[in-house]
Formats: C-alpha cells, sequence, structure tokens
C-alpha cells in the first residue's frame, strides 16, 4: 500500500468512525430533548436553546473527524 | 396583481439564470470533466496587495463575499431604519422586527443574566453577519475560476471563522475582567477544591478556553465547507456519470440537500451566536 | 484549503467590525426604541382599558343599585297611589250615594208641601164655592131647572178640582 492509499484510507475511516459517536450522542440528545419538550411544552422554548447548544457541542466532535480527514488528503 | 406581476418577474430571473449558468457548463464540455472539488475552496487574489507582514491583503473571492455580506447588511440595516419612519410597520418592518427578537429573546434573553444590555450588539451582529454570510453562499456568483458561477462561503474558511471566533475569544475575557477584575482568573477554579487538584482544573480550564475558541471556529467553517463539498459532490458527479437519468436524480437529490443547507446556514448562525452569549455570560457570571 | 490566509483574519475583522457599527447605530437601537415604544403604548392601552372596565363595571354596580332603588320606590308609590284611588272611589261612591239619598228626601218633602199646599187650597176653594152656591141659591128664585143646573155646576166644578186633589193625595 502506498502512502497516497493509506491516506485516503485513513481519511475515510477517520470520518466514519468520527461520525459514529457524535450520530449516537445527537441520537439519544434530540430524543431526550424532544421527550422533555412533549413532557413539559410549557418550558419547550428553553429546552429548544439548550438542545442547540448541545448539538453544536456534540456535532464538533464530528466535524474534529472532518478535519482531520480533510488534514490527511490535502495537508498530510 | 402588483404581488403576481412581481412573482413572474422572479420566476424570469431564476429562469434566465438558470439558462445563463447552463450555456456556462455547456459551453466547454470537456474541461468540464476535470472537476477537482478542493480547486472550488482555493483563493486566488483577484487584485493583488502588498503584504504588510504576514498579513497578505490581496482581494480573493473570499474577500468579495465577506464585502457583499457587510454590504446586505448594510442594505438591510438601512431599510429597516428606513421602514421604522412609517406609522404602521410593512411586511418587511415585522419580519425584521422577528429576526430581531429571535436575536434578542432567542439568543441573548435565554443564555445571559447579567449584561445583556452591554454584549447584544456584538452577538446579535454576529449572529446576523454569520446568517448573511452562510446565506450568500447558497447563492451562485460568478466568482469562481474564469468567472464561472459557483458556491462559496466566506465562513467556509477557516480564518474567516478563526478570526470571528477570536472576537468573542477577547470578548469573553475582556468580559470577565471587566466584570470580575484580576479575581476572574482565580476563579477558574473553584475555590473549595483541594490545593494540588485545584491548579490542575485551572490548567484544564485554561485549556478548555482555547479549544472553545477553536470548536467555534472549526464548528462553523467545517459545517458550511462540508455542506458545500457536498453540494459539489452531487454536481460533479452528474457530470462524471455522463448520464441525463443520473444528472436528473443527482440534481433533485441537490435540491434536497440544498434546501437542508439553508436550514444548516441558519442553525450554524445560532449555535455560533448562542455559543458566544453561553461564553461572554459564563465569564460574566462566573461560579465561585 | 488549508493554506494559512492571516490577511484574509485581517479583513474578516475589518468587515465585521463594520456590520458590528452599522447594525448597532442603524438597526438595533432604533428596532428597540421603536418596540420599546411600542410595548409601552400597547401597555398603556392595556392599562387605559383596564381602567375603564373597572370605570364601567363600578358605574354598571351602581346603576344597579339606583335601579333596585328606583323600582323599589316606583312599587311604593303604586301601592300607595292604589290604597288612595280605591280610597277616593270609596269615599266618591259615598258621597254620590248620599248626595243621591239627600236628593230624594228633598224631593220627597217637596212632594209632600206640594200635595198639602194643594189639598189646603182645594179646601178653600171648595169652601169659597159652597159659599158662592149658596148665596147664589139664596139670592134669587130658583126654578127647578135653575137649582138642577147650579148643582151640576158645582159639582162638575167640585169633581174635577177634588179629582186632581184627590190623584195627588
Amino acid at each position: 500500500m502506498d502512502a497516497e492509499a493509506a491516506k485516503l484510507l485513513g481519511a475515510g475511516i477517520a470520518m466514519g468512525v468520527g461520525a459514529l459517536g457524535p450520530g449516537i450522542g445527537l441520537g439519544m440528545l434530540l430524543g431526550k430533548a424532544y421527550e422533555s419538550i412533549a413532557r413539559q411544552p410549557e418550558v419547550a422554548g428553553d429546552i429548544r436553546t439548550n438542545m442547540f447548544i448541545g448539538i453544536g457541542v456534540t456535532e464538533a466532535v464530528a466535524l474534529y473527524a472532518f478535519v482531520v480527514a480533510l488534514i490527511l488528503i490535502f495537508v498530510a | 396583481m402588483m404581488k403576481r406581476k412581481r412573482l413572474i418577474w422572479a420566476f424570469v430571473a431564476i429562469i434566465a439564470l438558470a439558462a445563463v449558468i447552463g450555456i456556462d457548463v455547456l459551453k466547454e464540455p470537456g474541461q468540464a470533466e476535470e472537476f477537482e472539488i478542493a480547486e472550488e475552496f482555493e483563493l486566488h487574489p483577484i487584485i493583488e496587495l502588498p503584504s504588510i507582514g504576514p498579513f497578505d491583503l490581496s482581494i480573493t473571492k473570499a474577500v468579495v463575499y465577506l464585502w457583499l455580506t457587510a454590504a446586505v447588511l448594510i442594505v438591510f440595516a438601512l431599510l429597516v431604519r428606513r421602514s421604522l419612519k412609517r406609522e404602521t410597520p410593512s411586511r418587511f418592518r415585522v419580519m425584521m422586527e422577528l429576526l430581531y427578537s429571535l436575536a434578542h429573546d432567542g439568543i441573548v434573553g435565554a443564555v445571559m443574566k447579567s449584561g445583556r444590555a452591554t454584549w447584544f450588539p456584538y452577538i446579535a451582529s454576529a449572529f446576523f453577519f454569520v446568517l448573511t454570510a452562510n446565506l450568500l453562499g447558497l447563492i451562485p456568483l460568478p466568482l469562481a475560476e474564469h468567472n464561472q458561477f459557483g458556491f462559496y462561503t466566506a465562513t467556509a474558511n477557516l480564518y474567516v471563522t478563526l478570526a470571528l471566533a477570536l472576537c468573542t475569544f477577547v470578548f469573553t475575557h475582556y468580559a470577565g475582567l471587566r466584570q470580575n477584575g484580576p479575581r476572574y482568573f482565580v476563579n477558574w477554579a473553584p475555590s473549595s477544591a483541594p490545593p494540588v487538584l485545584k491548579q490542575l482544573i485551572w490548567v484544564i480550564h485554561a485549556v478548555s478556553e482555547v479549544f472553545r475558541l477553536v470548536s467555534l471556529a472549526v464548528r462553523l467553517f467545517a459545517n458550511m465547507l462540508a455542506g458545500h463539498a457536498i453540494l459539489a459532490v452531487f454536481f460533479a458527479m452528474a457530470l462524471i456519470f455522463q448520464s441525463y437519468l443520473a444528472a436528473v436524480v443527482l440534481q433533485g437529490a441537490s435540491v434536497l440537500i440544498y434546501m437542508f443547507e439553508i436550514f444548516v446556514a441558519f442553525i450554524q448562525a445560532f449555535i455560533f451566536a448562542i455559543l458566544s452569549a453561553v461564553y461572554i455570560s459564563g465569564a460574566l457570571d462566573q461560579e465561585h | 484549503m488549508l493554506v494559512p490566509e492571516p490577511g484574509l483574519m485581517i479583513w474578516t475583522l475589518i468587515t465585521f467590525g463594520v456590520a458590528v457599527l452599522v447594525l448597532t447605530l442603524l438597526a438595533f437601537k432604533p428596532l428597540q426604541k421603536a418596540l420599546d415604544a411600542r410595548r409601552q403604548s400597547i401597555q398603556d392601552s392595556v392599562d387605559a382599558a383596564e381602567e375603564a372596565r373597572a370605570e364601567a363595571l363600578r358605574l354598571l354596580e351602581e346603576y344597579k343599585a339606583t335601579l333596585a332603588r328606583v323600582r323599589g320606590e316606583s312599587d311604593e308609590i303604586l301601592e300607595r297611589s292604589r290604597t288612595t284611588a280605591e280610597h277616593a272611589k270609596a269615599e266618591i261612591l259615598a258621597e254620590a250615594k248620599a248626595q243621591s239619598e239627600r236628593v230624594l228626601e228633598r224631593a220627597h218633602e217637596q212632594i209632600e208641601r206640594d200635595t198639602r199646599a194643594a189639598l189646603r187650597d182645594i179646601k178653600g176653594q171648595i169652601a169659597e164655592l159652597t159659599a158662592l152656591a149658596t148665596e147664589k141659591v139664596a139670592a134669587a128664585s130658583l126654578s127647578a131647572a135653575d137649582q138642577q143646573r147650579l148643582i151640576d155646576e158645582a159639582l162638575a166644578e167640585l169633581d174635577v178640582e177634588s179629582l186632581g186633589a184627590e190623584g195627588r193625595a
């Protein structure tokens, strides 16, 4: 396996594995958030705001993987 | 009657734009096969300007997009100011008021406890700036290579988002220092923690502050880059497959992706602003 | 794609700074002022409406109380007037009855008096006539035929008068 192929493979694996965790995390986050909204619709606005904060923080993990993949392809 | 006329004109404009893009793509079919997605995000100076130290001030398409963003914001601000002079609110003004109250109550009001009036202009401006930049990126503009139409957005560049995140970073610590004095840095570690652990927590907090800056920048950059890359992949695939059926299917799919990108553009602006508000609010109202 | 471009950061800061300034001065401040003004005006009108409502409620209560009082009063007045009218009616009736009885009484008395006067009158006339007849008989030598005629005359005269007197008695 030459270096180019290893880079591409590494990028793909980084993105795929890196998306796993945040995917599960986002699912749990959104599920809990909607559950809370269903239980207490009167504080839906607050829950939604906090949900977006949580989404931003969780999603960042997947995006780090994305950046690592980019670095592997274009920089490394 | 006026509304229908306007709709017809908008429709005609869209058709004309599509025709221009179509002609643009069709005129050199041989070239289009060499579609390199990374090239779409490379910056080439349009006007060369001398660099000051390490800062190369050449005008690239990212700079043009930034100018466009600022120009759109200025135009909207002027329109808002003009619409405020009328006694009865127009439709435009009601819409702007909704956006304003989203920033005022939905972002700043929902997150910050103190210093709302002081920090609202910065956070709301960040929200509208990022939102406008993101949305502008979804309009094809003739700024790609050889003046072709292409998608690009200023926020799909790490250094633009890094500069914006740096603003939040600086303002966060400025706000903390102004509010709490030198104790701001001491308060990074809880005072109740045992001595050695306290220092360790302090170091972890300091590192996390830097990571906040990086994550704020990278989140926005990576989201916009990924969105545009996916759109570019769908357009490129139509060219690679060289089949009308694939082209039609992929165009349909890219419309869906495009709509999702509009949603993402909004959400990312919202998240950027709300996280800025959270960081600044955390520096203002420190836990002891 | 990841080439360092620090110059772009300068441009970003400049444009973002301009955007912050323009938005704050041209959009946010006037919008906030307009929203505050509208909120104030809505609050004012809500307050005014609340006040007017309270005032209206107070007036309504007042009117209701007044109406109840007036209704009671009017009932009382009606009752009083009804009793008064009944009294008056009874009085008037009694008065009328008394008066008619008095008139009747007076009429009876009058008749009695008239009858008595008429009888007295007739008696006087009878006596006069008798005296006159006696004089006539006494004055002339009367033939049998004359005598008879005179008696008939007297009788006819008497008859009418006495009959009238008797009918009246």
